[in-house]
């Protein structure tokens, strides 16, 4: 197991970190997300990928160490079901990303903010079907306007878990695109959880890969020369590759 | 009958009716507005359930007043409070445990938070459990109706609901119960509307959504045991879920949503009222009935708008 080594600007610290149910899935983990960054955790199922993410996000409760956010965040998951049933266009879904803690007390903060709506929507390449009710939309179309509601906040460290399964390799490389200059316009960073590391892998900067009970963590080529992560993101279950 | 005189004798009689009718459309409009969280949690036999424990709750109140101090009308709060100064109870605790409408509360309560630790501790449906409570509320409400043998005829009304008249002390609970509700609705809305939608995105936004859903589910528990204590259990449970589902096929957003929601609400209430006037029929089962009619158009309108696509 490596750390990463970065500058005090980090946006996420973890040290010692132990993370599970009732017992550890991994050893304790070291990590430090810094700007700029888009980073893949990849494992076998069950490996502890979401539970890792929660686990430092506080949707669930760690076993050990510490986990430090010294950014605004924000998690995208796959679409909960609850959200079928709701009337909303998908102009009213993306604003409601407007709304946190403080926010969502002030009247009319997502009438004073619409302009970030907009512009995430065009980000995202939704203008067509912004006045579209959200559940007329495809699986695909979804999971873009949950990135764009992530993204109407400006938070600059998201994390991403299987946010783009509906999405075909050609929409998940659109995705990744205005992702990737997100980031880069707002010194951002991200963490996706992904099964499809091929179709992803050019636009990421750092990898961290669960195999045979351990980590890989650090830049993408350095993960990618390693013999262990190599066979497990190579041997065709991650990805389209 | 001669509907247009009876009409005609309706409104020259306003003042005597006003305050059941308009207690009907306050709460018509509060459970409409709480009905689109019920509706959206799928927690529409919860409401069915909640309306039944009220009532066991209510009946409850009756039954341990009457044990203490004999019996008294189940509508008359004044009287059944001087009851008590009479009998010499006179402090805060006698008050709170004798009153049906916090007895209702309280259980309402109590069955909202055993559900929602359930669901929270086990993540599993709670269907089994809310069925019973609904047969654990309606037995006991029927079981204790034997032992108020006077108030029979108010245990009747509090099962279906026949508020043809409503005493002033219970509008004006209505009338502050449902001007709360919906002002809390309405400051609370974004908090309430993130934390059950996208439970996971708003807690990582910072959203406190363990406190937000004890509001929301507070002012659900409060709102129907209120209503079911003034209007009865079968209109509470219509009024709490029948708007919303109108109203979800006639929204574009949670706003509008909710303003449908609360309008059919409220006119469905006094519609009813007016209905059972006319027709000499129960006061509740007609407002449930006027908001089924309700729903049942919005989806017939709805299927036509379908079949008009398909065709196109």
């Amino acid at each position: 197991m490596s750390m990463t080594k970065k500058s005090d600007a980090f946006l996420l610290r973890c040290t010692e970190f132990s993370f599970g149910h009732a017992k550890p899935l991994m050893p304790p983990l070291d990590w430090i997300v810094g700007k700029n960054e888009l980073w893949a955790v990849i494992g076998e199922n069950g490996s502890g990928k979401t539970t890792l993410m929660k686990s430092i996000l506080g949707l669930m409760p760690k076993l050990d160490g510490l986990c430090e956010l010294n950014a605004s965040t924000r998690y995208i998951s796959q679409i909960d079901q609850s959200e079928r049933d709701v009337p909303q266009r998908v102009s009213d879904y993306v604003s409601r990303g407007l709304y946190d803690a403080r926010s969502m007390w002030i009247p009319g903060y997502a009438i004073l903010h619409r302009h970030r709506v907009k512009s995430s929507i065009e980000e995202l390449d939704l203008s067509a079907v912004m006045h579209r009710q959200f559940e007329a939309l495809s699986e695909g179309m979804k999971q873009r306007a949950k990135l764009a509601q992530a993204l109407v906040s400006r938070p600059k460290l998201l994390f991403l878990d299987e946010a783009t399964s509906a999405m075909d390799p050609v929409q998940t490389q659109k995705y990744y695109i205005s992702l990737r200059s997100y980031l880069e316009r707002e010194s951002a960073s991200c963490i996706v959880v992904s099964h499809h590391f091929m179709d992803i892998s050019s636009y990421l900067t750092h990898a961290l890969v669960f195999c045979d009970g351990n980590y890989v963590i650090g830049e993408i080529h350095d993960v990618m020369q390693n013999k262990s992560a190599c066979a497990l993101l190579k041997s065709g279950r991650y990805g389209h590759g | 009958m001669d509907n247009t005189a009876s009409l005609a004798i309706f409104w020259e009689n306003w003042e005597f009716f006003r305050e059941a009718a308009l207690a009907g459309v306050f709460a018509g409009v509060m459970l409409g507005v709480v009905g689109v969280y019920i509706v959206f949690k799928r927690l529409v036999f919860l409401s069915a359930a909640l309306s039944q424990v009220s009532s066991a709750g209510i009946a409850l109140g009756v039954w341990l007043l009457i044990l203490v101090q004999g019996a008294a009308p189940l509508h008359d709060d004044v009287h059944m409070h001087e009851g008590a100064v009479d009998a010499g109870h006179t402090s805060f605790w006698w008050d709170f445990i004798f009153n049906p409408v916090i007895d209702a509360a309280i259980l309402s309560l109590l069955a909202i938070a055993v559900i929602g630790y359930g669901q929270r501790r086990s993540g599993r449906d709670m269907s089994a459990f809310v069925a019973l409570l609904y047969i654990a509320g309606a037995s006991l409400t029927l079981i204790l109706g034997t032992r108020i043998v006077t108030e029979i005829q108010d245990i009747q009304q509090l099962l279906l609901g026949n508020a043809v008249l409503v005493s002033p002390e219970d509008f004006r609970l209505m009338l502050i119960v449902s001007v709360a509700t919906v002002l809390l609705h309405m400051v609370f809305r974004h908090g309430f509307e993130a934390s059950t939608l996208d439970a996971d995105s708003a807690r990582v936004g910072g959203i406190r959504v363990d406190a937000m859903q004890f509001v929301l589910m507070l002012s659900i528990a409060i709102s129907i045991a209120v209503a079911t204590k003034i209007l009865g259990a079968l209109p509470v449970f219509s009024f709490s879920v029948l708007p919303a589902m109108a109203a979800r096929r006639m929204s574009f957003n949670v706003a509008s949503m909710l303003v449908f929601s609360a309008l059919i609400g409220g006119i469905s209430a006094f519609v009813g009222y007016v209905v059972a006037y006319l027709y000499a029929f129960p006061v509740g089962p007609s407002q449930a009935f006027v908001c089924l009619i309700w729903v049942m158009l919005v989806y017939v309108f709805h299927f036509l708008k379908i079949i008009r696509l398909r065709k196109v």
